[in-house]
C-alpha cells in the first residue's frame, strides 16, 4: 500500500520539487513550493473549473428552484424540473462526486512532500533528477521553512477566511430568521446549523493553529493555494456574470 | 449509531465545501445516503451509499436516481 502511494503519487510530485530546486529556481526551496503549488492546481484546474462555474450558476437560479420545489409536490416532477432549469442555465458539468476523490490523493501528496521532505531523501529521487547542490530553504530573506513562522500561520489563516467567504453559499436573511424562529428544532439541526454560522470564522483559526505548529513551508504551500483559489473564483466569477 | 452517522451527514450538508457542486444526481449523493440509513440501516444504508457514490461520475447519463 505504501510503496504504492510512493511510486504513483508522493514521488512523481517529490520529484518535481527536486526539479524545480535544481534547474529552476537555482537552489531556492520556497519559490519552488510557489511554483510546484501553483503548476498542480493548474493542471487540476479543468476539474475544479465547472464545479466553481455550477456552484455560481445554482446560486443565480435559486429562487427559480425553491419556486419548483412549492409548485411541483410530486418528487418526480420536481426532479424533472430541476433539469430543465439546469440545461436553461447550461450547467453540463463535467462532473460527479468521484471527481472530489480524484483530486485528494494528489492534493495530498503534494501536502506531504511539504511536510515531510524538505531534507532531501535521495532515495526517493529519480536517477535522471540532478540533485541540487546547494539548497537556500530561506524565503524573503528572513523565513526559514523549517522553522515555524507565526507571519506565514497569520497569513493562511486570513487566505483561508477570505477564501471561505468568497465560496460559501450566501443565504438570504430571511431563511436564517426563519431557522431561528423555529425552536422545536433538537440539539442536533441547532448544533449543524450554528456549525453552518460559525464554520467561517472556525476554519481560519484553525488552519492558522496547524500551519503554524507544523512549519513554515506548509504554511506557504496554505497561502499560495488559497490565493490560487481566490484569483480563480473570481476570475470564474466575472466570466459567468458577463 | 445511526443517529450519529445522520448527524455527520447534516453536518456535511450544511458546511460549505466544493464538493456539494460536484454531485450529479438528484437526490444528492449525501441525500440518498441519509435516507438508505433511515431507511435500511447504517450497514446497508452506507454501503448503499458507496455504491451511489461511485455511480456518480461525468458520464452518468440517469441523473434522477431515487432511493428504492
Amino acid at each position: 500500500m505504501t510503496y504504492i502511494w510512493n511510486t504513483l503519487f508522493y514521488k512523481p510530485i517529490f520529484n518535481a520539487l527536486v526539479f524545480i530546486v535544481s534547474n529552476v529556481t537555482l537552489g531556492n526551496v520556497a519559490l519552488a513550493i510557489i511554483i510546484l503549488t501553483i503548476l498542480v492546481k493548474i493542471i487540476l484546474s479543468p476539474l475544479t473549473k465547472k464545479s466553481i462555474k455550477s456552484q455560481i450558476l445554482i446560486k443565480k437560479m435559486e429562487p427559480e428552484l425553491k419556486q419548483i420545489k412549492k409548485d411541483y409536490s410530486d418528487k418526480n416532477e420536481q426532479a424533472k424540473k430541476t433539469f430543465e432549469l439546469y440545461k436553461k442555465y447550461g450547467t453540463n458539468p463535467f462532473s460527479g462526486c468521484l471527481i472530489v476523490l480524484i483530486q485528494m490523493p494528489i492534493i495530498f501528496a503534494l501536502y506531504t512532500v511539504f511536510y515531510k521532505s524538505l531534507s532531501l531523501d535521495q532515495g526517493m529521487i529519480y536517477s535522471f533528477i540532478k540533485i541540487p547542490e546547494s539548497i537556500n530553504t530561506v524565503f524573503l530573506g528572513f523565513i526559514e521553512l523549517h522553522n515555524k513562522s507565526i507571519i506565514l500561520a497569520l497569513l493562511a489563516g486570513i487566505t483561508q477566511f477570505i477564501q471561505g467567504y468568497l465560496t460559501s453559499p450566501i443565504k438570504s436573511k430571511i431563511e436564517i430568521v426563519k431557522e431561528k424562529d423555529n425552536s422545536e428544532k433538537d440539539f442536533q439541526e441547532q448544533f449543524s446549523n450554528s456549525m453552518q454560522m460559525n464554520i467561517k470564522y472556525i476554519l481560519p483559526i484553525f488552519i492558522t493553529i496547524v500551519a503554524y505548529r507544523i512549519s513554515a513551508a506548509v504554511s506557504l504551500y496554505w497561502v499560495v493555494n488559497n490565493l490560487y483559489t481566490i484569483v480563480q473564483e473570481w476570475y470564474i466569477r466575472r466570466k459567468v456574470n458577463k | 449509531m445511526k443517529k450519529f452517522f445522520i448527524f455527520i451527514i447534516n453536518l456535511y450538508q450544511k458546511i460549505p465545501v466544493k464538493s456539494h457542486y460536484y454531485c450529479v444526481f438528484i437526490p444528492t449523493c449525501s441525500e440518498y445516503t441519509k435516507q438508505a440509513i433511515i431507511k435500511y440501516g447504517v450497514f446497508k444504508g452506507i454501503f448503499k451509499g458507496i455504491f451511489r457514490f461511485f455511480r456518480c461520475h461525468p458520464w452518468q447519463k440517469n441523473k434522477y436516481d431515487p432511493l428504492k
